[in-house]
């Protein structure tokens, strides 16, 4: 596994406007490899849903961002990949500090990429899983 | 999820039992190959009339394997005098269904109170090769006072 360097995230989050949702919500990436990728995001007020638990647009949006990531570092090509569709489940409210998406590439195909995405909430030293999205995405 | 526990002491004859009275997974000819707490594994083989006009195994067929996979895996977590019911269902394509028989793998994991998750992947065999061609995502039911037996899964308190 790579650890976290400017350099893996320009390579992965090629996008401008990626990059700078990604800061707007505070995700940072911990590491990456081909296929794979792991974001955190730090608890804050203005992401929450009620005190102390994030909102589910922000479990989806680290989903997507780390889905984005990992389907990026398997592409076979420069060409753009777009999401095409995703499912996202909630398994339990996402209270604690620290959200991590964990992503991981099912099959890079020429047109189509899925990828599942496994989604922690970090409450002190105890790690559940709060969500799970299955995601497709297409290449232009 | 690791170290599943079910409620149901009982719950590798429960399962068996259910899945021999489901006259759809019989005329399908599907097995249950290996079963154990909050996992469920099936098989079946190919036959031309569970196929489409490729030859393949027909998409229904395949998501309804792995269906009937995640609907006992769910299963066999649960409390006796309960039933499981599919609630919610999403399945990925990834390769085309082409070999001579499937085997469909689901596994819990997250358990509440009704509702369990699950995820499942089937794969098709030929000639000893595996082709990954379906994953997908299951939320399952847990009906509890309902029986599991024909009929009386919607009336409340059927034994």
């Amino acid at each position: 596994m790579r650890e976290a360097t400017e350099e893996i995230l320009e390579e992965i989050t090629p996008e401008f406007d990626v990059k700078n949702f990604m800061h707007h919500l505070g995700v940072e990436l911990v590491s990456n490899d081909t296929g794979v990728c792991e974001m955190r995001l730090q608890y804050q007020d203005t992401l929450s849903v009620a005190e102390g638990v994030f909102h589910v647009g922000v479990i989806g949006a680290i989903g997507d961002i780390a889905v984005s990531a990992a389907a990026k570092s398997a592409a076979r090509g420069d060409g753009k990949l777009e999401l095409a569709e995703k499912k996202l489940n909630i398994f339990a409210p996402a209270k604690g500090d620290h959200l991590i998406a964990k992503a991981k590439v099912i099959k890079s195909g020429r047109t189509l990429t899925v990828v599942e995405a496994n989604i922690y909430v970090l409450n002190g030293s105890t790690c559940s899983q709060c969500a799970m999205a299955l995601v497709t995405l297409i290449s232009e | 999820m690791t170290d599943l526990q079910s409620k149901n002491p009982d719950f590798d004859r429960v399962v068996r039992d259910s899945f021999s009275r489901q006259p759809f997974m019989a005329f399908v000819g599907a097995k249950i190959e290996d079963l154990s707490p909050g996992i469920c594994t099936l098989t079946m083989a190919r036959r031309e009339e569970l196929t489409q006009q490729h030859g393949f195994f027909h998409g229904g067929m395949v998501g309804s394997l792995l269906d009937s996979a995640a609907g006992y895996a769910a299963f066999s977590l649960y409390p006796e005098n309960s039933t499981v019911l599919t609630v919610d269902m999403k399945v990925n394509f990834l390769n085309p269904a082409n070999g001579t028989s499937l085997r469909a793998t689901a596994s819990v994991i997250n358990v509440g109170d009704k509702i369990y998750h699950l995820k499942g992947d089937v794969y098709s065999i030929s000639e000893g090769e595996e082709t990954h061609c379906m994953t997908g995502v299951f939320t399952m039911m847990c009906l509890l006072g309902m029986s599991d037996a024909p009929n009386l899964g919607r009336i409340k308190g059927a034994v």
